[in-house]
């Protein structure tokens, strides 16, 4: 019956009919306001393949207290440190880099594409479509390899500078490729000035590559593919002429990017908006002294005009570019201005970069301070979303948080500044790791510098660890503000931050920290106290695991420094404080004097009397040897206060009032060897070195070494 | 300490000397007295001095001799043979002014001696009243010998010396009162950091007042309709490749990175349809995927064994969703192809159509 049915025709018939029927649906839209029956069904709004995934994405806030996505893989190696931060990063990338080498070397072993689900095979040589292009090997191009223009084409679209220049003169130079494809690629290679770019798939990589400051100075490649090919072009189009001036001028060989303009114009040839912009960035080099180069600005502004074409918002920035690096002076800040004003009139709202430009030429770090910040953050704030027209743009918020750190010394300023940075999408503009290490040491710094502390530590609380990683400068900058703050249980916190951070190896630092725990010492909890306690405990081990390390390391000079005798001298002082003969503290604490005694530290302890306190200290809780080693310690070094201490030492020892002492003390040291404690016979010794000064040591030197293996033996 | 002391004495006391002396050497004193001032002032470098000068008087340990018996040495180089005639002119260029001192001081009579080491001292910038040599003239100049008895003992406890030194450099250096000191007087911690800011504050001046859109408009250009002139392809697709890469971050949640894969084309993209990628396929009608019984009507028997299971075949494939239409044809067109080769045998058989649609016309 299906047979009798089916007639040709009647085929077609309803081919046509589904085929209107199919287009009327698809053309229909459906009309927005009240229908009859009052029922109306929104109107379609057409969205990306990725918007709903970034609507989602907004939903996931920052989280300060964990680390960044990238690393959440392994929970137990989370870095700390901004050495291994980079590491991890890039390790990862490096694996990713790997299997894609692999792949593209051995392209013949990876042609089949998988199906998905598996299973929906139709037969099991064909592959599956679509075919993903990003999961294919990429053309590998040498001398054997047959092009075609195809492969010129795909070369320019993805910006393999190495690999198009090779098929193209696989294809034979000039002779053997069309007009079009040669301004294709000319524009290719000027726009990078035949280096090979970033690749796009490497993200990790330029994060973390510090890009300094793009130089200055002519890197025009002479003589290279790009002239050649521009001077077989014949006749030369517009688009040849406005890429090669664009290119020369992009690189700064400005004379001749000059004259082939100049030559244009002769011959009528339309150049663009984008051809002054780039002489506009260049004319620096054609003009010396302000004056002039203010005239050239001047009359090539003027001959755009001419040339009937408008400027656009890359004008502006490339005007003030060039203005920002001629110096500073009030001429130059007025042209600025009028140009800002010129631009507004014509509807052209500066952008960021034209807005870095201008913090470079008005906010001189010893220069008068002056408002231009907040005016520029007023506008910026009433825009709805900051466009990002330029690559330069990424420059404004670390130039604008150094302003607030450096130039205007404001906290109000640089929260200004970093609530903006966080407001919508507007966080990629933060740049690379690189100027995102630099914007936030500005705002730790300005923070610890100007910020109330109760504000100061909330910063620090939430940018330290997961999103920055303190600089040893920012990171001494901090111990001064909480020192100031008197904030100890921080400062103990400190020391661990600085073990994890990786700066523990810096000497200066610790030594920076042990003071600065001194100091708020005494105002201390009693179990903050504590914590500061073994801090100094230890910051004392770490040392000596240091030391420990090198020589087995057997190195000649030593990596580690070590801490001088002030911040040993501290050391002891705050762990000495206990009130428990049988404290472990006094084990740590006789190390670090024995360190001083044996001269393992560079330096003399600021503060002597720290350790006649301990002396005297150690000697009332029975203490006998550490005592004697820290008077002697003191009589040695020769300070003032080794006289006063030895004789209070011994009073305590021998339990007797100081006069008494002090008799005993005239007696010659040789008739009380025999009748005495080993310890106190020492400090005896440490009292006749004190008085007598450095004449008599000569001979008293062989009983002080003597004493000091006694005490030594003691001990044992 | 001592010895330090004792040098300035000593400067103090030639200063007196040539001061009252020597009026008539104009300006000398003054520059001495700067020198002195100098030297005091610098008390690190006169050490310094002091010690390289000592090193200098001092006899080398081991005899030239005994050291290239001892190691290995390079032969003379022809520049070190410059540098000793140098040595032996200026010592013939001294020796000569030596001379001229004593012949112009016996001439004047006097304390001969005196008037000499004056006059020597003019010419070569030393002082000196007694001696004449120039080893002398230095010794007596920079090096304290008291300091020498100390070394010539060979004592290596010098350790109160140097922590003397040490201390009195610390507390020059640290001109400033320590933060110890500072906290000791006054425990407000906030408040110290305002006075901090507001003394920083009032060392720089006052923030300037510059209306950055103040500023008079140049008047080059007009509003006009835009005209950017001639538009480069590939050099703006370039530059919206830098710029991306330049706002380009590692992906911070999971959305963000499949956001990044869903750009590079690795996942599919949303909404999700199972004909993503097959835009070849899309400009094909649908109905060609599923009326397929055009493709049997030039060659197929209208009835039969044969035509129902080609139209099977055609209902099969017009639920196939993995083949595309031109795969679908290929296959009706391989069944044709098996069949009329079998034409023979079906005929035979009774399977082809001739025989039905005979009895079909003959009923």
């Amino acid at each position: 019956m299906y047979s009798n049915i089916v007639i040709t025709r009647q085929i077609s018939k309803i081919k046509c009919l589904c085929r209107s029927l199919v287009s009327i649906e698809s053309q229909k839209t459906p009309q927005s306001g009240a229908s009859s029956d009052g029922i109306s069904p929104p109107v379609r709004i057409q969205r990306g393949p990725t918007d709903i995934l970034q609507a989602l994405s907004t939903t996931v806030g920052i989280d300060p207290t964990a680390a960044h996505y990238k690393y959440h893989d392994d929970p137990y190696l989370i870095p700390l440190s901004n050495y291994r931060k980079r590491a991890y990063a890039l390790a990862a990338e490096a694996g990713r880099k790997a299997a894609i080498w692999i792949r593209d070397e051995h392209a013949d072993l990876f042609t089949t594409r998988i199906w998905d689900p598996p299973l929906r095979k139709k037969t099991p040589y064909y592959n599956a479509d679509p075919k993903i292009e990003a999961f294919s090997p990429k053309p590998i191009y040498n001398d054997e390899s047959k092009v075609t223009e195809e492969d010129l084409i795909y070369t320019i679209q993805n910006a393999l500078i190495e690999d198009s220049i090779k098929v193209y003169q696989l294809l034979g130079g000039s002779q053997g490729v069309s007009d079009e494809l040669k301004l294709q690629l000319l524009q290719l290679l000027c726009f990078y000035n035949e280096k090979e770019p970033d690749s796009v798939e490497w993200l990790e990589e330029r994060w973390f590559s510090a890009n300094t400051r793009e130089r200055q100075a002519a890197t025009w490649r002479l003589g290279s593919l790009a002239d050649t090919i521009f001077t077989s072009m014949e006749p030369k189009s517009p688009e040849a002429y406005c890429a090669i001036i664009q290119g020369m001028a992009k690189y700064y060989q400005a004379e001749r990017a000059y004259e082939l303009s100049q030559e244009a114009i002769e011959k009528g040839i339309p150049l663009s908006t984008g051809v002054y912009n780039a002489l506009l960035g260049c004319i620096g080099f054609l003009r010396e002294g302000a004056t002039l180069r203010i005239e050239a600005l001047k009359s090539t502004l003027m001959q755009m005009n001419e040339q009937g074409l408008s400027p656009n918002i890359e004008t502006l920035s490339a005007c003030l570019r060039s203005i920002s690096v001629w110096g500073g002076g009030i001429q130059l800040q007025n042209l600025a201005m009028q140009l800002v004003a010129e631009f507004r009139e014509l509807g052209i709202q500066p952008g960021l970069s034209a807005y870095y430009y201008l913090l470079c030429l008005f906010c001189k770090e010893r220069g008068p301070r002056n408002n231009i910040l907040s005016k520029i953050l007023t506008d910026l704030e009433s825009r709805e979303r900051l466009e990002v027209n330029e690559p330069t743009d990424t420059n404004f918020f670390i130039t604008a948080m150094g302003v607030c750190s450096d130039h205007l010394q404001d906290i109000n300023m640089a929260e200004r500044v970093h609530a903006l940075l966080m407001k919508n999408n507007n966080y990629k503009l933060v740049g690379d790791a690189y100027k995102e290490s630099i914007y936030y040491r500005h705002l730790v710094t300005v923070a610890c510098r100007h910020a109330p502390f109760e504000k100061a530590t909330e910063y620090l609380d939430t940018l330290i660890p997961n999103i920055y990683i303190p600089e040893p400068s920012v990171m001494e900058e901090i111990i001064r503000t909480l020192e100031v703050a008197g904030a100890g249980d921080r400062l103990a916190q400190a020391w661990s931050q600085i073990i994890v951070f990786g700066h523990a190896k810096r000497t200066k630092l610790v030594e920076r920290l042990l003071s600065a725990l001194c100091n708020c010492y005494e105002y201390q909890e009693e179990d903050v106290k504590e914590k500061i306690r073994s801090a100094a405990e230890s910051i004392l081990k770490h040392g000596e695991t240091l030391e420990q390390r090198d020589e087995s390391r057997d190195q000649r000079s030593p990596v580690s420094q070590k801490l001088s005798a002030t911040a040993l001298s501290n050391i002891i002082e705050l762990l000495s404080d206990v009130s428990d003969k049988s404290s472990e503290r006094w084990t740590s604490v006789e190390t670090a004097l024995n360190k001083l005694k044996q001269e393992q530290a560079t330096g003399v302890p600021s503060k002597p009397e720290s350790i006649s306190t301990l002396a005297e200290k150690a000697a009332s809780m029975g203490k006998l040897e550490i005592a004697a080693t820290a008077v002697a310690y003191l009589a040695e070094c020769g300070f003032e206060e080794a006289a006063g201490a030895s004789a209070r030492v011994l009073g305590a020892m021998l339990n007797r009032p100081e006069e008494e002492v002090r008799a005993l003390l005239q007696e010659p040291a040789g008739a009380l060897a025999g009748s005495l404690h080993p310890a106190a016979l020492a400090v005896l010794h440490s009292y006749h070195l004190a008085k007598t000064g450095t004449a008599i040591r000569d001979s008293e030197s062989s009983t002080s070494s003597e004493s000091d293996s006694e005490s030594s033996s003691d001990e044992d | 300490m001592l010895t330090r002391l004792k040098f300035r004495k000593d400067l103090r006391v030639i200063a007196r000397c040539l001061s009252d002396k020597s009026k008539d050497n104009d300006g000398k004193p003054q520059v001495i007295q700067d020198a002195k001032k100098k030297t005091v002032k610098n008390d690190p470098a006169t050490e310094k001095i002091q010690e390289l000068l000592k090193s200098m008087m001092a006899p080398p340990k081991i005899s030239e001799a005994e050291y290239r018996e001892k190691f290995a040495t390079s032969p003379d180089t022809r520049r070190s043979k410059q540098v000793d005639e140098i040595e032996v002119k200026t010592e013939k260029i001294e020796e000569s002014i030596t001379k001229a001192a004593t012949d112009v001081a016996q001439a004047i009579g006097g304390d001969v001696k005196q008037t000499e080491a004056e006059l020597l001292s003019r010419v070569l910038g030393k002082i000196n009243q007694t001696s004449t040599t120039l080893s002398d003239l230095l010794v007596g100049m920079k090096v304290d010998r008291t300091v020498e008895p100390d070394e010539v003992q060979k004592k290596p406890d010098t350790r109160e010396q140097q922590v003397k030194r040490l201390v009195s450099k610390a507390k020059t250096t640290e001109a400033s009162p320590t933060r110890y000191s500072q906290r000791k007087s006054a425990y407000v911690p906030n408040d110290r950091t305002r006075q901090g800011r507001d003394s920083n504050r009032s060392g720089t001046p006052q923030i300037t007042e510059i209306d950055i859109f103040g500023g008079e408009p140049l008047g080059i250009f007009k509003t006009t309709e835009p005209n950017y002139g001639t538009k480069l392809d590939v050099w703006e697709n370039l530059k919206k490749r830098e710029l991306s890469l330049a706002t380009a971050q590692p992906p911070a949640n999971y959305f963000q990175k499949i956001i990044l894969w869903t750009n590079q084309g690795k996942v599919w993209k949303f909404p999700i349809d199972n004909e993503q990628g097959l835009e070849e396929e899309q400009k094909i009608h649908f109905s060609e995927h599923i009326f397929l019984d055009t493709h049997l009507e030039d060659w197929c028997p209208k009835k039969g064994p044969i035509r129902h299971f080609m139209e099977l075949v055609c209902v099969g494939l017009s639920k196939n969703p993995f083949y595309t239409a031109q795969e679908k044809k290929e296959h009706i067109m391989w069944y044709k192809d098996y069949f009329v080769t079998k034409k023979d045998l079906l005929t035979e058989v009774g399977a082809w159509d001739l025989p039905n649609s005979n009895k079909e016309a003959s009923v």
